[in-house]
């Protein structure tokens, strides 16, 4: 069936799922599809294959391995990917420290750090939150002092996903407290390994371990790696956060586990449990059709829908994120109460513990609550 | 050469819709802004028709201007922000819609353009489906049908024939066995009841070209009466926010409290929700688009926009406190008009039913 909204798009779309789908290795797309965490070498793999093909960064300047697409097509790529159950490239190096680097960078930081972003031989973290400072960023506490020609940082920051891999963590520190606190922060680049950084793993509600405290004790990090300008550090968070504008729906995602939820659906008979299951996921693809054309209308730039657009998507995303885990446990029902029992297929499993990592998604980048507030503010002043 | 963002904006707005919408937005205006909360200015049917939006959807050989679903939707979400109930969906939508598809150039040159010049009320009745029946004994017509456009001089009738096959047929209200009861709904729109005993009718068409014609003509009346639905809802968010912003209790605006900011935020979001699955429904329903298709995308139009109507007709009140609940104040007349259209339409119950046998809405 044509979609219609895919414009000028429709054949790149095709040339992308032939792509993932001859290139994408089985097990990546398994451990994927039961949402089991991935290796570094995994990820490292596929992220090489991407980069093989010039799509590891679409959205970067072509200078530095992007492409010149236009914001439709990364979208309509981004979405595709997903949809097959693709795992995305790591996100705090693509997506958050190389958009900073090769907009605020010195030529120096981006020749050494963007292409090792791009290979996965660097793997960053991101150190924003801190157990004072969730979505009150700004009040965040770490300290950079400058001591000539480096900076001694101590801290703690917590939530740190993945650092158990990282290479590299990009901190928001403080640097000045003694003005307005969005004022006084700087963005600094730490090499894990410098003595003084101590991980500690934390471990979430679903039993698993993808986040992590970082605590700084007297961290020497050099001058060098502090990115743009000393206290303008605010800035350049603003501008990392406010970069994804839509992907951040993951509305690719939605997209596949809905056919998996069709196809499950399909083999399951017409018991009355079954036609209830079956209108839950009509409703959960009618809304997540209604969060693709809001996509697209955003890409379009309909004057309609305002700077809020993207608050409205992360909201709504995740929890249609939320909805379908909740669906496919009820789907699983006793198959994932008793996961070792015979006859229980592979996917029910790890449902559970999906549904209950995935209630992260409606708390992350930028809470649902700030979400609501921020689409107020543009509503009650329209 | 357009732009890949060029191309994107037609499927959501056109610069000619865009003008449309701008002028239909000030004639309303000026039109129905005085006229009091629950009231239609008898001006209004007038005016629309010489502004030409009674002709837009015909072709230019009855005076209108080949427009399609997308104009039309622009229309009536202009209607549905005004709160005021016309019969463009019954007369203009449905009734001369079936003229068009299925009528005789005979027929639709003695109908469509005097419908379109606002001095022919035409009215539709399905005789087919739901409790009322119509049969057609030769062309003598038998049965019931309700919510007709009201005082309509002419009828386009769904009957079935003794086999059991559908036709179209017209009938003049003035002949013998033609009964028309007056009615006002819960939202204050006039509608007619029809009883048909023996009536003679003329023949407009049979066989598979009515059911086609029946199909495309339904389809397109929903998306309208969906679109009207999605700019009742506009109103009401600008009503409600209007009212928070002004209002004040405790020495500070409404809007200062956090609970109200976020259910107004919700309304917001269920409005765009509501208005992005509008443009699908009218992006799925191009000329040369598969009727299946266009009709399960119609559906899950009707799904999401009657969820939304649920969610912020109800709050539109609420927020607005007592004052919500005032014959005189706009939101209420808005939040039946909405309700109604729901209910015209059976809600999310009917939608589920057919996108239960539609093919799926996502594919790979």
């Amino acid at each position: 069936m044509h979609d219609p909204f895919l414009t000028t798009e429709a054949a790149f779309r095709d040339e992308v799922l032939a792509f993932v789908r001859s290139a994408l290795p089985d097990r990546i797309r398994d451990k994927q599809m039961h949402h089991l965490d991935l290796t570094r070498d995994e990820l490292t793999e596929w992220t090489r294959l991407l980069h093989a093909r010039g799509w590891g960064a679409p959205h970067w300047p072509l200078e530095w391995g992007g492409t010149d697409w236009p914001p439709l097509r990364r979208q309509v790529f981004l979405d595709t990917l997903q949809a097959e159950h693709a795992p995305d490239t790591l996100s705090f190096g693509t997506s958050m420290v190389g958009p900073i680097l090769y907009t605020y960078g010195t030529d120096t930081q981006k020749r050494r750090f963007l292409p090792r972003i791009l290979t996965l031989d660097d793997w960053w973290c991101q150190g924003f939150s801190e157990p004072g400072a969730g979505s009150d960023l700004a009040s965040l506490r770490t300290s950079a002092v400058r001591y000539g020609d480096h900076y001694v940082v101590n801290g703690h920051k917590t939530w740190t996903t993945l650092a158990q891999h990282a290479d590299w963590i990009f901190c928001l520190v403080r640097t000045d407290p003694t003005v307005k606190p969005q004022a006084g922060i700087s963005f600094l680049l730490i090499d894990m390994t410098s003595p003084g950084i101590t991980r500690r793993p934390i471990r979430t509600v679903d039993g698993g371990d993808e986040v992590n405290d970082i605590f700084f004790d007297d961290v020497r990090v050099p001058v060098e790696n502090l990115v743009g300008q000393e206290n303008r550090g605010w800035d350049y968070a603003k501008f990392l956060l406010g970069n994804e504008r839509t992907g951040i729906a993951r509305v690719g995602l939605s997209r596949g586990l809905l056919r998996r939820v069709r196809a499950l659906l399909q083999d399951a008979g017409t018991t009355a449990a079954a036609a209830r299951q079956c209108d839950r996921m009509l409703r959960l693809e009618v809304e997540l059709r209604a969060l693709e054309v809001t996509q697209f209308r955003i890409l379009a730039e309909d004057p309609a829908l305002g700077g809020a657009a993207a608050n409205m998507l992360k909201l709504r995303g995740s929890e249609l994120q939320q909805q379908i885990s909740r669906l496919m446990l009820d789907i699983a029902g006793p198959d994932a109460l008793y996961p070792a029992a015979e006859g229980a297929p592979d996917w029910s499993e790890t449902i559970a513990a999906t549904f209950f990592n995935w209630r992260k998604v409606s708390i992350y980048g930028g809470s649902n609550e700030i979400q609501r507030s921020l689409i107020a503010r543009q509503t009650l002043s329209a | 050469m357009p732009t890949a963002k060029e191309t994107a904006m037609t499927l959501i707005e056109t610069e000619e819709q865009h003008m449309l919408r701008y002028m239909l937005r000030r004639f309303l205006a000026e039109t129905c802004d005085s006229c009091p909360a629950g009231t239609t200015p008898p001006a209004l049917w007038p005016g629309l028709a010489e502004l030409g939006a009674l002709t837009l959807t015909l072709d230019e050989a009855h005076g209108g201007s080949g427009c399609g679903t997308a104009e039309l939707t622009v229309v009536l979400s202009e209607l549905g922000r005004t709160g005021t109930t016309v019969p463009y969906v019954s007369c203009v939508v449905r009734a001369a819609g079936l003229i068009q598809a299925a009528g005789s150039p005979a027929q639709q040159q003695a109908v469509l353009p005097e419908v379109g010049a606002g001095r022919l009320m035409l009215a539709a009745a399905d005789g087919l489906s739901g409790p009322d029946r119509i049969t057609a004994s030769g062309t003598a017509l038998t049965g019931r049908a309700r919510g007709l456009a009201p005082g309509a001089a002419r009828i386009v009738v769904a009957a079935r024939d003794g086999y059991g096959a559908a036709g179209l047929y017209l009938v003049d209200t003035a002949a013998p066995g033609v009964a028309l009861q007056q009615g006002i709904g819960p939202d204050g729109s006039a509608n007619d009841s029809l009883t048909l005993s023996a009536a003679p009718a003329e023949l407009i068409a049979s066989g598979a070209v009515v059911t086609a014609a029946l199909a495309e003509v339904e389809d397109r009346s929903t998306t309208c009466l969906l679109a009207e639905a999605v700019g009742a809802m506009d109103a009401m968010l600008g009503l409600t926010v209007d009212h928070l912003n002004t209002r004040q209790q405790f020495g500070r605006a409404l809007s200062t409290f956090q609970v109200l900011q976020h259910r107004v935020a919700e309304m917001f979001v269920e409005i765009e929700m509501a208005r992005s699955m509008l443009i699908h429904a009218v992006a799925m329903a191009a000329p040369d688009a598969d009727p299946i298709v266009r009709r399960a995308a119609v559906a899950a139009a009707q799904l999401r926009i009657c969820t939304a109507i649920r969610h912020v007709g109800p709050e539109a009140i609420q927020l607005h406190g007592g004052m919500g609940m005032a014959w005189e104040h706009r939101v209420g007349h808005l939040f039946k008009r909405t309700t109604a259209i729901d209910l015209a339409l059976g809600g999310d119950s009917a939608a589920l039913d057919r996108l239960a046998d539609a093919p799926a809405l996502l594919t790979a």
